[in-house]
């Protein structure tokens, strides 16, 4: 029987974990905040909540809550017209030549790989550098390995043909015993570094692409990353969320949206940090 | 003043249900007081289309809510296409790219457990025709805290699978046909 809690038992353990780990369990909704405790618990055989209270102060558990907390399910080129339109933006980038993009709070590659080949494609791989974060060392990892799901292969082809890519699919993985890794070469271009959502890399980026993770927060710690994303994105740079997010108002002093339906916004060109 | 008996309507529909949330939102008063949260099995890949075509009969405003928008009463609101749809206790909706629940992104139970967390026995849960048992879980959530659970009459369905495993769960409180639900639900309104 799954361990349930009241909205104030919850309330006590994001506060605990926040403290304990430096993370921002406490800003997460309390829909997902009790739907992945409830999993965590239930994995680890966890039935009362003083139980969980003892398990925080055992460092491996807390190393491996950062993975647990995390979303990893998506596929290659989620939303095929978003990435059509970002390879329209960065073609006519001025800077398309040399760019420099982040990706926070990253727990799974198909975003990243996504980006890769069409950098790849439109010839702008070489002089662009790509910054991930995550809190968690294996989340990291896994990215690194450049695994794909085999169940997820036939997605990944479908979305790569409404991409209306150059080539075909397979030119970008490896196969062999039925597991899928992406061509190493593209991941050169990958700086990596194991750090929280607010840490940005340093210097100004070009584009933040981070669609779909902020999903999993509240509404004041969107604000917090509005800044973060300011302060990290150069004048003209884009954010890119997911298709049902939103940048959070007031935003309109220092970005717009330049496409609605993709919601990728724009910090203004004119603006001098 | 006295206290409205219930807060929300959440209704979880599959194969065969497009007729029916059509059928039902044509004939709900205008003056429907209460939100009424939808999640319907849809095609991953297809963000546009259905809720233009609920849209077209509806005498209620159908939105597919972006993350974290305020539920509304008397607004419809679907669950977008490749998204979980979750209740938020400050009354607002979250979305989710997690994995798929009984190999379905949105998962009616997800999206009816969530509900049952937050409005308790003043929800109201149906489920309608559907190939598949998801939505049984989330019924029996809406039971255990007390909520209204309604399932369409197996017999008028396309398909009985989702209602008939709602019944292996739980005893609903109503099992009505899709001119019974709409009936039921207008008279919330007098």
């Amino acid at each position: 029987m799954a361990v349930s809690f009241n909205i104030s038992e919850l309330k006590d353990i994001a506060d605990q974990l926040t403290e304990k780990l430096n993370l921002p369990f406490n800003q997460m909704t309390h829909s997902f905040l009790k739907r992945r405790l409830t999993e965590v618990m239930d994995k680890q055989g966890i039935r009362k909540l003083e139980q969980l209270f003892t398990s925080l102060d055992k460092q491996l558990f807390r190393d491996d809550l950062p993975l647990l907390f995390s979303v990893s399910t998506t596929e290659l080129f989620r939303d095929a017209s978003f990435w059509r339109q970002l390879r329209k933006l960065i073609t006519n980038m001025s800077s398309a030549d040399d760019l420099q993009i982040w990706l926070p709070d990253l727990a799974s590659g198909e975003e990243l790989y996504s980006l890769l080949i069409l950098l790849d494609e439109i010839k702008c791989l070489d002089g662009t550098k790509v910054y991930v974060n995550h809190p968690s060392q294996q989340a990291l990892e896994n990215v690194k390995q450049g695994l794909l799901f085999a169940r997820k292969m036939d997605v990944n082809a479908y979305n790569y043909k409404r991409f209306e890519g150059e080539y075909k699919l397979e030119n970008y993985y490896e196969e062999s015993n039925s597991s899928f890794v992406i061509n190493a070469a593209l991941l050169k271009h990958v700086v990596f570094f194991q750090e929280g959502m607010l840490s940005a890399p340093n210097g100004k980026v070009d584009i933040i692409l981070l669609r779909n993770r902020m999903l999993y927060y509240t509404k004041d710690y969107h604000l917090q990353l509005k800044d973060t994303f300011d302060r990290a994105l150069k004048p003209g740079g884009l954010v890119c969320l997911g298709v049902k997010e939103a940048l959070p108002e007031p935003y309109s002093e220092r970005f717009e949206c330049i496409e609605q339906k993709e919601k990728i916004y724009s910090k203004y060109s004119f603006i001098k940090d | 003043m006295v206290r409205p008996k219930y807060k929300a309507v959440v209704i979880g529909g599959s194969a065969g249900s497009f007729s029916v949330v059509s059928k039902l939102l044509a004939q709900l008063n205008e003056d429907f007081p209460l939100p009424v949260i939808i999640c319907l099995h849809r095609l991953k890949h297809v963000r546009s289309g259905l809720v233009e075509s609920i849209r077209l009969k509806s005498k209620l405003e159908v939105i597919e809510p972006n993350d974290k928008e305020k539920i509304k009463a008397g607004k419809v609101y679907l669950a977008p296409s490749n998204y979980h749809m979750f209740v938020e206790y400050d009354g607002s909706f979250s979305l989710s790219t997690e994995a798929p629940q009984n190999h379905s992104r949105p998962s009616i139970d997800h999206t009816l457990s969530s509900a049952a967390y937050v409005y308790r026995n003043k929800l109201i849960g149906i489920v309608l025709t559907g190939a598949n048992k998801d939505g049984a879980k989330g019924m029996k959530d809406i039971a255990d805290k007390k909520g209204t659970t309604i399932i369409q009459d197996p017999k008028t369905c396309e398909m009985d699978t989702m209602p008939k495993s709602v019944l292996r769960l739980i005893k609903p409180d109503e099992i009505l046909s899709p001119e019974g639900i709409v009936q039921y639900l207008n008279r919330l309104a007098l």
